[in-house]
């Protein structure tokens, strides 16, 4: 039976006390409030961060971590740190996603991500009294795949309830969440070497997912000198927050475990934007421990079901994988620094901002009893078919780790080729990449193919051993033409994408040698740019085809080259392979397109005698 | 049909409720459809049987001795976003009331609900109600028929924008006391509520 029974409603001026702490039935809108130095505890606005570094980037620099750490001795190793040596790190991470859904968890209001500020809002969502959540059960839809990406265990039945604090972004003075029966509990998440976890953790690293929970997001605030400003269109827009048990040891592993939760949640359609775009946001909790410490030193917290970890501390808000990782190796330092001189660490939450080498107090810690969670009485338990449950496990997308393997094992793609094409554009370089590669393979062997590339994709005599052989190629237009071309034409930008059969033509001419490489980057822009002309049209009028040039030809021009370029040459008779692949250049720059490279490599190594002498 | 409903809860409760001896001599029977004759409910009327001062007066711990300390009443003031006492005597009265509030709850605590599932609140439980409930791939038909699904690797998108419903149709702005632009504004020093 509850206490929150109106028969137990007190009289004296301290009812509003209790009835507060114990009894908080209806929803008040609090308009009027103290402001207190805290974090806002929604998804942080977007803000630029290190993640609008080019991916490609980021990967070169992931390749290079791990080349130098191979090449890293024993020794070096220990003497990195030796306080690392003494003291064990330990992470968990709490990770919240905005799910992409059409409308809010509890009302018919739309979501939205830039609308204008307090259009998209229902009576509910701004905590009028007397109003009722109304559960969109289309917001199951993105969760459960969250829930079944992560190899979650599906509740049937699950509960909301309410967590309380008071704080202008909430209007209700609680926010709905699920804290007693969560929809999905016992995950986890498999981190591998490419991933770019800690070479220390070897080959991979299972991180367990303890829960799932979904709960609603908070109103955005804006902090002006006098007054805030709060725009209720994100209010009650439908969130999960994935919770993972405290077992990773290191702040790399850290941050490539949140990158990992992020390239799932966007492959399975559960999320629209990522954390560059405020879509995610990151909790850490951090705690450091002796390695070896037995007896009365033996750190004695314990959360999660894991005991014997040091006390540890949360760090907020987290908006990038680098303010993860730097975050959490600050804070590490810090509790060392502090233990080590004989302190104590306090249970607090902490902050970040980007560049800082320390973190901030931000608040002492609330116990969990100072929320005072309560089942929301206003919600019915959510009860999910066993039915629902197979069909979307049955029509999951595929997920990276599966496509990774695939592209490298399969198709010989380069790791780092392979992630790019997973990565960038949301799946849709894959995608268009799939497409290609189909539609070239069909191209080939028919002349005239009139189906769609959909069709294609699932034409079944198309198999991916016919695939294997044009897989490198598809793959280097996909990814460096494709972006070289929309990167030189506005025009094209917008047309590369739709069109994927353009590269198809482009490529099936390049693979029967019908026109050059050079040609093919040529005719691969004109062909975007004038939507609507037959690749081969185009061919003619511009005079690409490559023409049989004789031997005569190629030779007296290597020949020209090689007068005009005599010191050059020299340089190549002694075996400088770059000054070959000058004269190569500029044989196929002056032939303007009709040069085939192998040819005149030929030609040259022949005139210079390379490799003979 | 609202009979129905009040009888079931009074049902649950009781299944739910296991009184301790001390409080069920506290609560006035319940009183089924085997009470018919009118005798039988005045005599039960003509006296009380318990009274709301007695959750209030009978503990083990003395009135006079303070449960709450003042730190512990300011945080739980903080907690609950009211205003500190403005003086001693406001104080005093403060932690007076919450003592006696406390002891009321305290009474409810002894009620022995061992492997008691606790009541949220009053719904149809029935293995009907709770089938009609469930959330199948038939209560999402029209969701997942939005979705869109190609290439061979099962990629989800999402074909039209929803569409703006009734619920969306109303000035946010109407109630607020302060507007900055389409915002909402708050001081950031208001006095206390």
């Amino acid at each position: 039976m509850s206490i929150a029974s109106p028969a137990l409603r007190l009289r004296t001026n301290s009812d509003q006390l209790l009835s507060r702490l114990l009894t908080p039935l209806l929803p008040k809108p609090i308009l009027s409030w103290r402001l207190v130095q805290q974090v806002p505890r929604g998804l942080g606005t977007a803000t630029l961060s290190d993640s609008d570094v080019p991916y490609r980037n980021q990967l070169k620099k992931e390749a290079k971590r791990r080349r130098a750490v191979k090449h890293l001795s024993n020794e070096e190793t220990e003497k990195k740190d030796a306080r690392l040596e003494k003291w064990e790190l330990t992470v968990g991470i709490e990770v919240h996603a905005q799910l992409n859904t059409e409308r809010k968890l509890f009302s018919r209001a739309r979501t939205s991500i830039d609308a204008e500020p307090n259009s998209h809002v229902a009576v509910f969502d701004l905590a009028y009294p007397g109003t009722q959540p109304n559960f969109q059960k289309a917001t199951l839809i993105p969760a459960l795949r969250a829930a079944i990406a992560f190899n979650c265990t599906i509740q049937r039945r699950s509960r909301f309830d309410r967590k309380h604090y008071f704080y202008p972004d909430q209007p209700a003075g609680y926010q709905i969440t699920q804290y007693y029966e969560p929809y999905a509990k016992n995950g986890s998440i498999i981190l591998y070497d490419h991933d770019g976890i800690d070479p220390e953790d070897g080959h991979s690293v299972t991180i367990a997912i303890k829960q799932i929970q979904m709960e609603q997001d908070t109103a955005k605030t804006i902090q002006q000198d006098s007054v805030t400003l709060l725009d209720f269109n994100r209010v009650s827009h439908p969130l999960i927050e994935i919770i993972t048990l405290p077992q990773i040891h290191s702040p790399q592993t850290a941050a490539a475990c949140v990158k990992k939760i992020q390239a799932t949640l966007q492959a399975v359609n559960a999320v629209t934007t990522g954390m560059e775009m405020g879509g995610l946001r990151a909790d850490v909790n951090v705690s450091v421990r002796l390695r070896d410490c037995p007896g009365e030193l033996a750190a004695s917290s314990s959360y999660s079901g894991i005991t014997g970890l040091g006390q540890r501390t949360e760090i907020k808000n987290l908006s990038s994988f680098k303010a993860v990782e730097d975050a959490i190796i600050a804070e590490r330092d810090r509790q060392i620094e502090v233990l080590e001189s004989g302190g104590v660490i306090e249970g607090e939450t902490r902050g970040w901002t980007l560049g800082n080498t320390a973190t901030t107090r931000l608040r002492g810690k609330e116990g969990e009893v100072d929320y005072r969670y309560m089942p929301d009485p206003d919600l019915a338990p959510i009860i999910i078919s066993e039915e629902l449950i197979t069909h979307i496990s049955d029509t999951l997308p595929e997920l990276p780790d599966t496509s990774l393997k695939e592209l490298v094992d399969d198709f010989k793609l380069t790791l780092k080729d392979a992630k790019t094409l997973i990565s960038i554009d949301d799946g849709k370089r894959l995608a268009y990449f799939d497409q290609v590669l189909a539609g070239l393979v069909k191209a080939l062997r028919a002349e005239e193919y009139q189906g769609t590339l959909e069709q294609c994709l699932r034409d079944p005599s198309i198999t991916k051993a016919d695939k294997v052989e044009y897989a490198r190629l598809v793959a280097n237009w996909a990814i460096h033409e494709y972006g070289s071309v929309t990167a030189s034409s506005e025009s094209a930008s917008v047309t590369a994408e739709k069109r994927p059969i353009v590269l198809v033509h482009v490529l099936q001419y390049l693979v029967k040698k019908k026109i050059t490489g050079q040609s093919a980057k040529k005719l691969f822009l004109l062909a975007l740019e004038t939507p609507g002309r037959p690749v081969g049209e185009l061919i003619k009028e511009e005079n690409l085809e490559l023409k049989d040039i004789p031997r005569a030809e190629y030779l007296r021009m290597a020949q020209g080259l090689i007068d005009a370029n005599q010191e050059t040459a020299e340089k190549v008779r002694k075996g400088h392979q770059g000054k070959l692949m000058w004269f190569v250049g500029q044989m196929m720059k002056d032939g303007k397109g009709s040069i085939e490279a192998q040819r005149a490599k030929e030609v040259l190594e022949e005139l210079l005698a390379v490799g003979s002498s | 049909m609202a009979a129905r409903w009040m009888e079931r809860g009074m049902l649950m409760a009781r299944q739910r409720l296991h009184f301790t001896p001390s409080f069920t001599r506290l609560v006035r029977p319940y009183v089924g459809p085997a009470a018919k004759h009118v005798k039988d409910i005045e005599l039960m009327l003509a006296e009380p049987s318990w009274s709301v001062n007695s959750l209030f007066t009978s503990h083990h711990s003395p009135a006079t001795e303070s449960q709450v300390s003042k730190k512990q009443l300011h945080h739980l003031l903080r907690l609950s976003a009211l205003p500190l006492p403005a003086n001693e005597a406001e104080e005093a009265k403060m932690l007076k009331d919450l003592e006696s509030q406390l002891r009321f709850v305290q009474a409810i605590q002894r009620v022995d609900t061992d492997g008691v599932e606790p009541l949220v609140s009053l719904r149809d439980e029935t293995e009907e109600a709770t089938k009609e409930s469930e959330v199948t791939v038939d209560t999402l038909k029209e969701d997942f028929a939005k979705e869109t699904v190609t290439g061979i690797r099962g990629r989800i998108g999402r074909s039209d924008p929803a569409k703006k419903e009734e619920e969306e149709d109303w000035d946010a702005l109407a109630c607020a006391p302060k507007t900055v632009g389409r915002y909402i504004a708050l001081d950031n020093k208001v006095s206390a509520p």
